[in-house]
């Protein structure tokens, strides 16, 4: 240590310095990160519970429009080999998509 | 990785397996550096069962940041800023706890008769640095008990360089002035 200080405060800091160690104090510190580890997991579990609650009420709601796109899709790809390459063309399109959206994610 | 074998690990090995989630690894951290953290919470707060509390909430503190460490051979300085951190935290929360008023300060805890002369030497430091304001005690307390350089103090507590000097440079100013008086009088009855 480069920095000036006065040897008589040094040597009072130095005299009166306490070194503690025991074992009841680093049960203590592993009582609390336990209290808190339990603490995040129950959060955790009650928001998976959250997003799952979440889910069923989307779904529910968008079964319907769901059902009719699927069957719409079904109708298209299978009536005619115009449908099928329709078909091969969206899922391309669904596959280019993807990649785009990834390549423009940021990097860590 | 038992604790046996652990006590005999290097630190940056501890903190290595410490920073997987071993439960033990981080015991172990806490094994080898509550003096320090308990003795800088202690000088700074003078109040011993506040700052063992304060102490544990370093290290609940430093378990939760675990995982950002960068570089395990830098845990020690690391784990002082934390702690330096959770007591500016708490004097800006409850300052009327941590800025003791004269009289009512606390009495010398004296582990037998012999330690008589060294609890008297740890009352009136604790007294004098209680009297100091907030960012001068731990300025003071960083440089002259932890051997801290002003660039370091400053790298710790976040305050530019030029104001951890001036608050070195006053806080011990302060205490030489108010530690004087005893040190007098001990020369007049030898």
């Amino acid at each position: 240590m480069s920095d000036e200080l006065d040897p008589g405060l040094r040597r009072l800091f130095a005299e009166t310095a306490e070194a503690s160690a025991d074992e009841a104090f680093v049960q203590g510190v592993a009582d609390r990160t336990g209290r808190e580890r339990r603490l995040r997991l129950l959060v955790r579990i009650m928001l998976a519970m959250a997003a799952v609650a979440l889910l069923v009420l989307f779904a529910t709601a968008l079964a319907p429009m769901l059902e009719a796109a699927v069957g719409w899709v079904t109708v298209l790809v299978t009536s005619s080999p115009m449908g099928w390459a329709t078909g091969l063309a969206l899922i391309l399109a669904s596959v280019i998509c993807v990649r785009t959206l990834a390549l423009l994610r940021p990097a860590n | 990785m038992t604790p046996q074998t652990l006590a005999g690990a290097a630190e940056a090995s501890v903190v290595a397996l410490a920073v997987t989630g071993d439960d033990q690894a981080f015991a172990e951290l806490v094994r080898r550096r509550q003096g320090m953290v308990r003795d800088l919470m202690r000088r700074l707060s003078g109040d011993r069962a506040f700052a063992e509390d304060l102490a544990q909430q370093a290290f609940v503190q430093a378990w939760r940041q675990l995982k950002r460490l960068r570089s395990p051979a830098a845990f020690g300085a690391w784990l002082r800023g934390i702690a330096v951190n959770v007591w500016l935290q708490e004097a800006r929360r409850s300052s009327y706890r941590l800025e003791t008023p004269e009289g009512d300060l606390p009495e010398p805890e004296a582990d037998g008769p012999a330690a008589g002369d060294l609890a008297a030497a740890r009352l009136d430091l604790s007294r004098a640095l209680l009297r100091l304001k907030a960012n001068e005690r731990v300025c003071v307390v960083l440089a002259y008990a932890e051997g801290l350089s002003h660039g370091e103090i400053a790298e710790a507590t976040g305050w530019p360089l030029g104001t951890v000097k001036s608050n070195v440079a006053r806080g011990a100013e302060r205490l030489r002035a108010w530690l004087q008086p005893e040190g007098e009088r001990d020369e007049r009855r030898a």
